[in-house]
């Protein structure tokens, strides 16, 4: 497991001329850009896969289909919000393999173990309701999880979602209730 | 109880449209089911939006591993059909450049 919550992000304005360089071909611009997103790309795969293996070879497909959608790339989203739409959608291809390969480690996917600033006890609290939430996430099936962690987690609009896997408004609201109801009665049972 | 269907029904308390909002308060405040339940709705809230501030380390083969693979399907292809278009125009050239002498021949 990792403890390191850094996002090695590019700064903004710095950004958008690797962007530039990039549409036009400029690999060592792409590199230092795939660099700058890998954190941020690989953990939103390996929560929406739930397995560490399977969201390298996502984050890594994801990179290299952004490298051939790169002179499409007009520059109307911020480049990580178009990374993480090319995640979703390739994760989303790949969701029967992830499947078969559920590990459901908790480790693998959301992180518990960063607690050092509160007192133990209320670490301990904390950690144990983080740990609970964390692996009925990932229990959740695959189209409830991606919902919630999309909404949720990122912030997603339910139109965003919709787009994105493929699914109308009202499924995207249906399960997401679904899954916040069932994350709900987990806490109720912890209670 | 109706009103704490209805929190389950739209989920967070803060997705509850804003016509509701005050009357939802309002029972919320004096019953203790409710309050419960609605707390339960703010931790979950809290919980799975704290997921967010973390990021993990992929495998450190990652970079390596995307650039590596850049080359064989984007840039083949392009110097394929860079090679292409350099093999025809050639053709073309040389073409013209045939035509143009047995018109000189035929001329002659």
């Amino acid at each position: 497991m990792s403890n390191d919550m850094t996002l090695r992000g590019v700064e903004p304005s710095g950004e958008e001329e690797l962007v530039r360089r990039a549409c036009l071909g400029d690999e060592q611009a792409f590199s230092a850009l795939v660099r700058g997103h890998q954190n941020d790309v690989f953990t939103l795969a390996n929560r929406l896969l739930g397995n560490r293996d399977l969201a390298a070879d996502v984050a890594q497909e994801s990179f290299i289909r952004a490298w051939k959608a790169m002179p499409n790339f007009r520059g109307d989203a911020k480049f990580s919000t178009w990374m993480h739409r090319i995640t979703v959608n390739t994760a989303w291809t790949w969701r029967e393999r992830a499947k078969r390969k559920a590990t459901y480690s908790l480790d693998d996917a959301f992180d518990i173990a960063d607690e050092h600033q509160l007192t133990p006890e209320r670490a301990g609290e904390r950690a144990e309701l983080r740990s609970l939430i964390g692996a009925h996430m990932l229990a959740l099936p695959a189209s409830l999880r991606a919902v919630v962690v999309l909404k949720d987690v990122y912030g997603w609009s339910h139109q965003e979602i919709a787009d994105e896997l493929d699914i109308t408004i009202s499924a995207a609201k249906v399960r997401l209730h679904r899954a916040r109801a069932r994350l709900r009665r987990v806490l109720e049972e912890a209670s | 109880m109706r009103l704490l269907h209805h929190i389950a029904q739209r989920g967070m308390p803060s997705l509850v449209d804003r016509e509701a909002r005050g009357q939802l308060k309002e029972h919320i405040d004096s019953c203790i089911s409710c309050q419960a339940e609605a707390s339960r709705y703010r931790s979950l809230s809290r919980i799975i939006g704290s997921f967010s501030s973390e990021t993990y380390e992929p495998p450190f083969d990652l970079v390596p591993g995307v650039m590596a693979s850049l080359d064989r399907p984007y840039h083949e292809a392009k110097r394929r059909v860079k090679a292409g278009a350099a093999a025809g125009a050639a053709v073309a050239v040389a073409g013209a450049v045939v035509i143009a002498r047995l018109v000189r021949r035929r001329a002659a």
